[in-house]
């Protein structure tokens, strides 16, 4: 197992509630819905259960020109969408780990509850990751004779926070200092463009802060960060690199984002 | 950092946990979530007049059946179109008309221009391998390049485009 | 695994049904320079319309290859059709109906391309267009190349090939 960069903050109760890994690549050809059972079969042993979920609609990091409207921009054309076949969950016994596999999209997620586990820490979840998707670039070679290209990739931290009001937002982070007796509701989200070593853009780090009520009705912060886009190549190797990547930004930038003060009540080891 | 000032989110309803967040609001403003657990599925209106007349075009050249070039020819793949589609929207321009869609015997799609004394053509020959190229058609120059996350140096070729720019209207001024 | 007998034809009754084998790029020296190689062009996805010549003309990514490295550009070759005893024309217009162009073995390979046999399901006198090394896609001047080199066979009306 990798072991944890040596210069990311750790936080012995971070507000963390869900993580997401995931790719996205290149339609198989010949992929049916029949072959959906089989890809269940690699994983069915520690993913017991499963359940059907709509499609999740291709998205592409692209640079230049005038962003569209929406970021993560799906257009509306439906016909022919990857041969009719749809996604599905395969979900562990005790609910907290979940895999999701679509024709041109594989993920994992991890979240907190529904039994407050504590959390396996990314090296843990990025091991199991990488397992499993070597397991499906080998399931596709061995059955279509192709090899997986995967065209993206993707790192999601949801973190849930707690608060009293949601006038408290200075008390959490960083830059807001804006700060009346009474803030009913609360949603910023900034886009940031990655580089790489030769000025080219390849990501975007995706920050959102949202004020919600958790289903037991308490006020919270939604605070999620993802990284997404091409990894350099388009292999398993490379998509481990970026996600690798993609978790050092996210942990900074959260680091960054974030107050001293909120740093101490999540227990930071510096 | 821009507050919308709206009304919070439902997190008990909207359950955002168990999805691959791929709807992000977006930086104008506009909150546009994707809620996975609801198994709710949107499909966005699109946004420029480009992709509102291509509308019908993409749906067809998706479904083209087997063999419809004459040989073993597939229909263009949904990633392929989508990513078309993205570009599309990323380099949309008022007053630049809309392209033509030729769908390629592997699943992969061109996208071409033939206006305004230039042929522009982007091969899309799967997502992030786009091949691009321009003619002048007056003086035969050809300039090509492969593109992957950047589309950047396209935004000058399709103003070039524009109606009220025209080569033509160059040289003769 | 090559099924073709010596003429390029699949014996009769073992085509069918099978998938087909991709045959990995050569150049068959039984195509000569004379020889008439066809492209069938789809009136309703390869024709354009040029604004700047004010015409409807067949767009170059019907002179393009299949991006896989072994994959090259379907053909039919005129030689087997007429030796199989079919007329070419009604050959290349069934069962989807298609204009086509023609090349000359010799304008094909003069562009640094090879031609060489490749059977289909269906069609035993498929060809293929292929680069020398492998390569995702035809080089420009190949492309206009043969634009270039190409004469109609079944024609489309009103549409310029090139």
């Amino acid at each position: 197992m990798q072991r944890r960069p040596a210069h990311l903050p750790d936080f012995a109760r971070p507000p963390l509630d869900e993580v997401v890994l995931g790719v996205q690549f290149d339609q198989m050809p010949g992929f049916t819905s029949v072959d959906v059972r089989a890809v269940w079969d690699l994983y069915r042993d520690d993913f017991p259960k499963v359940q059907d979920q709509p499609l999740l609609q291709p998205i592409f990091e692209t640079f230049g020109g005038t962003p569209p409207q929406q970021i993560g921009f799906q257009p509306f054309f439906m016909g022919g969408a990857l041969g009719g076949v749809g996604r599905v969950w395969f979900i562990s016994e005790a609910g907290n780990h979940l895999l999701q596999f679509q024709p041109d999209r594989f993920l994992t997620n991890w979240r907190k509850s529904p039994n407050d586990q504590p959390y396996p820490r990314f090296e843990g979840i990025v091991a199991a990751y990488d397992s499993s998707l070597r397991k499906l670039a080998a399931f596709f070679k061995d059955r279509f004779g192709n090899d997986l290209r995967i065209n993206q990739a993707e790192v999601t931290y949801i973190n849930i926070i707690q608060v009293d009001s949601f006038s408290e937002a200075t008390k959490y982070f960083e830059n807001w200092k804006y700060s009346p007796p009474e803030i009913e509701g609360l949603n910023i989200t900034t886009v940031e463009v990655i580089y790489n070593n030769q000025r080219t853009p390849y990501a975007r780090l995706i920050q959102e802060v949202q004020s919600a009520f958790s289903p037991e009705g308490k006020r919270v912060y939604k605070m999620s960060l993802i990284f997404r886009g091409k990894p350099e190549g388009n292999n398993a190797d490379d998509a481990m690199k970026f996600l690798a990547h993609g978790r050092e930004a996210i942990v900074l930038n959260f680091r960054d984002m974030t107050t001293t003060e909120a740093h101490k009540h999540w227990g930071i080891e510096q | 950092m821009n507050a919308s000032g709206r009304g919070s989110a439902v997190y008990h309803q909207e359950r955002p946990s168990f999805g691959a967040p791929s709807m992000i609001p977006s930086s104008r403003g506009l909150v546009s979530r994707l809620s996975t657990s609801q198994a709710r599925m949107r499909v966005n209106a699109p946004t420029s007049p480009w992709l509102s007349e291509l509308n019908q075009r993409f749906d067809e050249i998706v479904s083209l059946p087997k063999g419809w070039d004459g040989y073993s020819g597939v229909a263009v793949t949904f990633t392929c179109a989508t990513f078309a589609a993205n570009l599309l929207e990323r380099l949309y321009v008022d007053s630049v008309p809309v392209p033509q869609l030729v769908p390629g015997s592997d699943g992969s799609v061109q996208i071409e221009w033939h206006v305004n004394g230039f042929d522009v053509e982007l091969d899309v020959l799967a997502p992030y391998e786009v091949n691009a190229i321009r003619r002048n058609v007056t003086t035969d120059e050809v300039e090509e390049l492969e593109l992957q996350t950047d589309f950047t140096a396209l935004t000058g070729w399709i103003a070039g485009l524009r109606m009220a720019e025209s080569p033509l209207v160059r040289m003769r001024g | 695994m090559d099924r073709r007998a010596e003429d390029g034809r699949i014996p009769a009754g073992e085509d069918e049904g099978l998938s087909h084998l991709s045959v990995d790029p050569y150049d068959e020296p039984r195509i000569g320079g004379y020889d008439v190689i066809i492209r069938r062009i789809s009136p309703d996805q390869h024709v354009v319309w040029d604004d700047n010549r004010q015409v409807r003309r067949v767009s170059s990514k019907a002179y393009t290859k299949s991006t896989g490295l072994a994959e090259g550009m379907s053909v039919d070759i005129e030689a087997l059709i007429v030796t199989a005893g079919i007329d070419p024309k009604d050959f290349v217009t069934t069962p989807v109906y298609a204009g086509s162009v023609a090349f000359s073995g010799q304008s094909i390979r003069s562009l640094n391309l090879w031609i060489g046999y490749d059977s289909l399901p269906g069609n035993p006198y498929h060809g293929q267009v292929w680069t020398t090394e492998p390569k995702k896609k035809f080089t420009e001047s190949q492309k206009s190349g043969l634009a270039n080199a190409a004469a109609w066979y079944v024609e489309i009306p009103g549409v310029e090939i090139k």
